[in-house]
């Protein structure tokens, strides 16, 4: 159980209280970003920094979360304010990024989704990435994002292309026997449409 | 019979000279050494503090684009303007348990519901417990004649009994005016700043783990603000939010943080106030 002891509407930075502790929580709401509070911090919450007192309880921290997303939602459709759509926050933030920031964002892209085949999200941000002046006026960034595009589509054409070619297969029913066997033919085909969409495939353990 | 309000700036002001004096027996009482040392620590605060406040990232986007910065009964206003209900049903409603502390604490001084509270600054990153965001007001704005008092530490926390009365023997022993600021923090400090660098004095004088607490009354926007300072990871996660949104991974509250981070980038580099990673 999760006691919320004081929350903010406008932003959503909530204290809570778990069996280890009185905690801040904020958005994004990573776990690793929780700072430890306690009695005293609560109090100068509410007297001084506009939180409401709350005594609510709920049952998990998706709870906790989803309670304070709704909370920034309501309050900012009230006021007329915008919350970007996903994608966009990104977007938006993108022109005041320094040469630093952009730099990092390229071996992360690198690192973390051509690694996986994340290819629409990488070109979703180097194509903007490729139009920002810090950018053009940056000779070596310019040439990393521009590889790192390159490399994106050649990647994902290849991609596409296995897929298509064992989408394509004639493939025998009793090729694969000890598959078909074991898993029903309905669900083989369900796996068949997934990959042919490049849909992720959820796997429940 | 209704006790009157109390005037906290006039009795910061009447309190001048006795801070001086006890910061001359404090310093006196002092081997050569350490004598030397809070006469240099003085010296500093007086030339060069000025009031910071530590926010959360929505509160300072809304002072450097609307200059709006409401304290807890200006919210209250504009909230019973709109629904009709009363203030005091409304601040009952947010501050509940806390209520009769606060407003007994304001209701104690003359406009004390005006009150903006700060503190005393020199330099790094301020109380962030409560805002990550460091807004570094320019000691031209602080210094432009607007009412100012120093306490030695959370006026709440340390001046209200726990019958929520007022500690008022305590605000007159300590209150101080902006002239005298230093002589308090040296006064508060004696005893800590001997084991201590001179690059140590700006976290002593305010951190997460102490501060004097700095009681104005003033507008706030874009302009009285020097500079705005943010930890280096909380800068850091920042742009980690909008390299994650590209990914579409980011909720409702994350990606109004990234839009609210975007509105100060926005509004600083307009207005040529420096943000600064510390």
């Amino acid at each position: 159980m999760i006691e919320l002891l004081a929350y903010t509407t406008e932003d959503g930075w909530a204290y809570v209280r778990t069996d280890r502790g009185i905690f801040l929580v904020r958005p994004p709401y990573a776990r690793s970003a929780m700072t430890q509070g306690n009695e005293y911090a609560v109090e100068k919450a509410i007297t001084m920094h506009g939180f409401i007192g709350s005594k609510e309880e709920f049952d998990d921290w998706r709870a906790v979360t989803a309670f304070l997303n709704d909370q920034v939602v309501a309050y900012r459709n009230a006021q007329a304010q915008i919350i970007p759509q996903p994608g966009d926050a990104g977007k938006e933030l993108l022109e005041f990024a320094p040469p630093e920031v952009l730099q990092r964002f390229l071996e992360r892209l690198r690192d973390e989704w051509l690694s996986v085949g994340r290819w629409q999200e990488a070109q979703d941000l180097l194509l903007p990435i490729l139009g920002l002046p810090t950018v053009t006026h940056d000779e070596a960034l310019t040439r990393v994002s521009r590889d790192l595009l390159e490399q994106s589509m050649r990647l994902q054409r290849q991609s596409d292309k296995r897929h298509q070619e064992l989408a394509s297969l004639d493939i025998p029913d009793d090729r694969f026997s000890l598959v078909n066997n074991r898993y029903n033919r309905v669900e083989l085909n369900k796996y068949k449409e997934i990959t042919e969409q490049h849909r992720p495939l959820m796997v429940a353990v | 019979m209704r006790k009157m309000a109390l005037d906290l700036f006039e009795i910061a002001e009447a309190n001048a000279h006795s801070i001086k004096l006890r910061f001359e027996q404090v310093r006196d009482f002092q081997p050569d050494h350490d004598q030397a040392t809070l006469n240099r620590f003085e010296a500093c605060v007086r030339d060069q503090s000025t009031i910071a406040i530590n926010l959360r990232p929505w509160i300072v986007a809304n002072i450097l684009t609307t200059g709006r910065y409401q304290n807890i009964y200006e919210w209250a206003d504009e909230q019973a303007s709109v629904s009709g209900r009363s203030v005091e049903e409304i601040l009952r409603e947010k501050l509940k348990d806390l209520y009769v502390k606060r407003v007994s604490f304001d209701a104690a001084f003359a406009d004390g519901i005006r009150f903006r509270y700060g503190a005393l600054y020199l330099a790094g990153a301020g109380v962030t417990r409560y805002g990550k965001f460091c807004l570094v007001l320019s000691r031209d704005f602080v210094e432009s004649g607007i009412p100012v008092a120093y306490v030695p530490a959370d006026s709440l926390k340390t001046y209200m009994c726990d019958d929520s009365t007022l500690d008022e023997a305590g605000i007159r022993e300590h209150a101080g005016p902006h002239t005298h600021r230093g002589f308090l923090a040296a006064i508060k400090l004696s005893d800590s700043l001997s084991a201590r660098t001179e690059s140590d004095w700006p976290l002593l004088l305010c951190s997460d783990a102490d501060y004097i607490e700095a009681i104005f009354i003033a507008d706030l926007d874009h302009n009285a603000v020097e500079c705005i300072r943010v930890p280096v990871a909380e800068y850091e996660q920042l742009w980690d939010l909008a390299f994650s949104d590209f990914g579409k991974r980011v909720g409702s509250a994350g990606r109004a943080l990234a839009h609210d981070f975007a509105s100060i980038l926005r509004a600083a580099r307009e207005r040529s106030i420096p943000l600064e990673e510390v």
